[in-house]
């Protein structure tokens, strides 16, 4: 016991040192920087603009990380119990199909939303992993465990370096968009974006098992 | 943009939640304990990102980050769960062999 009386003290003084820092230090954001570059960006939301413009290349990796954590998910193979049919209830009999055109509805608003407000690909993408959960437990599987879903899955990380590639080989920076297809290029990578997180959430919430 | 300000009591509760989680997942030996454990320390940190010392709508750059941050800690829950499910499938017991015998 003494060990964690030890730990107990230690995160108490931590909590006081992080409480001391926090107030005391004058932070300089770069909130000043993404409003005054906003116009340039092709959107109106400034988080959008730092996720798919100014930063564009982390959420290029940030992708890459799902992607990735997906691929590893699906290599440790467990297979030994598979996952178990579904047995639905009454209510997702009755919720789910009346359910399913709403979310798919809020997935697009969140999706077209994220130019001018808070919205975007990951929220958007979060919203089909629940449509595509909610489908799994009322039955029939949406079966994405095949080949399709993962080509599905990759399509994200892929068609956003595609998208670099070509702003590379067409004279800018790699992801330094065009000025006049700023918009197009990145509503087309958020949508793709959108049903590839969708798929890659859902199959990870799965844990890369296929059905019995 | 939300243009409600973040009070400091945000980023305060952040902060205990930050360090009781670290707490837990020191203490914790049961592997399930540890993941939620890490997955609120997260939580804690990005409370903590996105308070706005000035009274201000948080930078956007910070709700990026902490947008990028809760997708990552997503990613790594689900492939800790995985591990841990298949840890469990094969040793039988949700624990590393050095915790459990502590």
């Amino acid at each position: 016991m003494g060990a964690r009386a030890v730990l107990a003290v230690l995160a108490i003084a931590l909590t006081g040192w992080l409480a001391v820092h926090l107030t005391s230090t004058p932070v300089a954001g770069l909130g000043q920087q993404v409003d005054a570059h906003l116009h340039a960006s092709g959107v109106a939301s400034p988080i959008t603009a730092v996720l798919l413009n100014f930063r564009a290349l982390d959420t290029l990796y940030e992708v890459s990380v799902l992607a990735v954590a997906l691929i590893a998910t699906l290599s440790l193979e467990p297979t030994r119990q598979p996952r178990v049919p579904p047995s639905p209830g009454p209510l997702l009999v009755w919720l789910v199909p009346r359910l399913t055109p709403v979310m798919l509805l809020l997935a697009g608003y969140l999706w077209w939303a994220g130019s001018t407000r808070p919205g975007g690909a990951f929220q958007a993408g979060a919203t089909i992993a629940g449509l595509l959960l909610l489908l799994a437990l009322k039955g029939p599987d949406p079966g994405l465990q095949g080949r399709g879903g993962h080509a599905l899955a990759m399509a994200g990380p892929l068609w956003f370096l595609l998208v670099g590639s070509a702003t590379a080989l067409a004279g800018s920076a790699f992801l330094q968009y065009p000025d006049a297809w700023v918009k197009t290029l990145i509503l087309t990578v958020e949508g793709v974006l959108t049903a590839a997180i969708g798929v890659t959430l859902a199959l990870l919430a799965g844990g890369g098992r296929r059905q019995a | 943009m939300s243009g409600a300000e973040v009070p400091l009591a945000y980023a305060l509760v952040g902060m205990v939640v930050l360090v009781r989680a670290l707490y837990a997942l020191f203490v914790r030996p049961h592997l399930l304990h540890k993941l939620v454990a890490g997955n609120l320390a997260a939580s804690g940190v990005f409370l903590v990102i996105t308070y706005a010392p000035d009274g201000g709508p948080p930078d956007p750059v910070a709700q990026a980050l902490v947008l990028t941050g809760i997708v990552v800690s997503v990613a790594v829950t689900a492939y800790g769960a995985a591990l841990l499910a298949r840890l469990n499938e094969t040793s039988g017991k949700p624990y590393l062999e050095h915790d459990h015998e502590a």
